[in-house]
């Protein structure tokens, strides 16, 4: 019977080929194993395009969602297999609430995290790139500060005035906090006016970034890692120090 | 909704009226996820509702992947 079953598999006609082969992916695609083959002990998130908020934004925009990056973070804090994570961002901004939430999740984490801004990181992807423990900027890559926006319904009203002052008070009082600027040259970046052609603000480039005091270190895709491997060293042996006394 | 972003309001959000499709939630293994189907068999994850975050590590289980159903027989 073994045998037959062998002649049988040596010669198969296309169509049991192609039924092999749907039920091979259907296993895949519905396996019972849930466990992640993770091989790295770094985990990378990337932040591309619109950080989205409560609406759902039209098809044209790419964009990253809250609620897929929030439960990453979670599952990387959690996971044993994990040891650091590294933050990649090419993003235009967005919503304030989503991308402070990254920003104060990414910042909150335990495990060295370090984030990488490659392209641009405007707006709102400030918070987020300064979150890290260690951040990076591309040389080539830049940032635009700006003042925050409101859109929608707005009342012309004082009320509304303070209201907005408000909200960019929590984006300019997260970056002070993690990062080397000031606050007071983080609004003068903010409400700089001749530097952006259909704003105000400024636009930093890869080493202003670093002179400002915004981002970290100048560098790459080797450097970024090279410090999140140092810090994911640096943090075994601290732990395994308080293990021996 | 405060945006903070670097691009023109009216470029974000021009097609904001087009028809979004339809959504869907399904259990796939015990995992609850909201869908879009492609076709009969074929879905595409849009976003994990579990509370086991493994599986959100999970290469197979990312928004954007295929999700490819058999007939029962």
């Amino acid at each position: 019977m073994e045998n037959n079953e062998q002649t049988k598999e040596s010669t198969p006609t296309p169509d049991d080929d192609a039924k092999r082969k749907s039920v091979a992916q259907a296993i895949q695609q519905l396996g019972q194993t849930n466990v992640p083959q993770l091989e790295s002990n770094i985990y990378c998130m990337n932040v591309i395009g619109q950080v989205e908020g409560h609406l759902v934004m039209p098809p044209q925009n790419k964009t990253t969602k809250y609620e897929h990056i929030i439960p990453q973070i979670v599952a990387a804090e959690q996971n044993k297999n994990i040891e650091g994570m590294i933050i990649i961002l090419n993003t235009v901004g967005g919503d304030v609430e989503a991308g402070l939430a990254i920003a104060e999740m990414i910042a909150t984490m335990s495990k060295p995290t370090v984030s990488i801004v490659l392209g641009g990181g405007h707006s709102i992807g400030v918070p987020i790139a300064v979150a890290a423990d260690v951040s990076f900027i591309a040389e080539t890559a830049t940032m635009t500060i700006h003042p925050v926006r409101l859109t929608g319904l707005v009342i012309g009203v004082p009320q509304t005035f303070e209201y907005l002052e408000k909200m960019q008070d929590r984006v300019i009082r997260f970056v002070e906090q993690h990062s080397n600027i000031g606050e007071k040259n983080f609004r003068e970046l903010m409400f700089r006016t001749g530097d952006l052609a259909r704003d105000i603000g400024t636009n930093v480039i890869g080493k202003d970034a670093v002179t400002y005091g915004l981002i970290d270190r100048v560098g790459g895709i080797s450097s970024a890692l090279s410090e999140l491997n140092r810090m994911i060293k640096e943090r075994k042996e601290s732990t395994q120090e308080e293990l021996l006394q | 909704m405060i945006y903070y972003t670097a691009l023109p309001e009216e470029l974000i959000f021009s097609n904001l009226n087009e028809e979004a499709p339809p959504l869907k939630e399904i259990e796939v293994d015990g995992i609850q996820m909201v869908v879009q189907m492609e076709n009969e068999t074929e879905a595409s994850i849009v976003r994990l509702i579990s509370g086991d975050l493994n599986h959100y590590l999970d290469q197979r289980l990312q928004p954007g992947n295929k999700i490819q159903f058999t007939a029962k027989l």
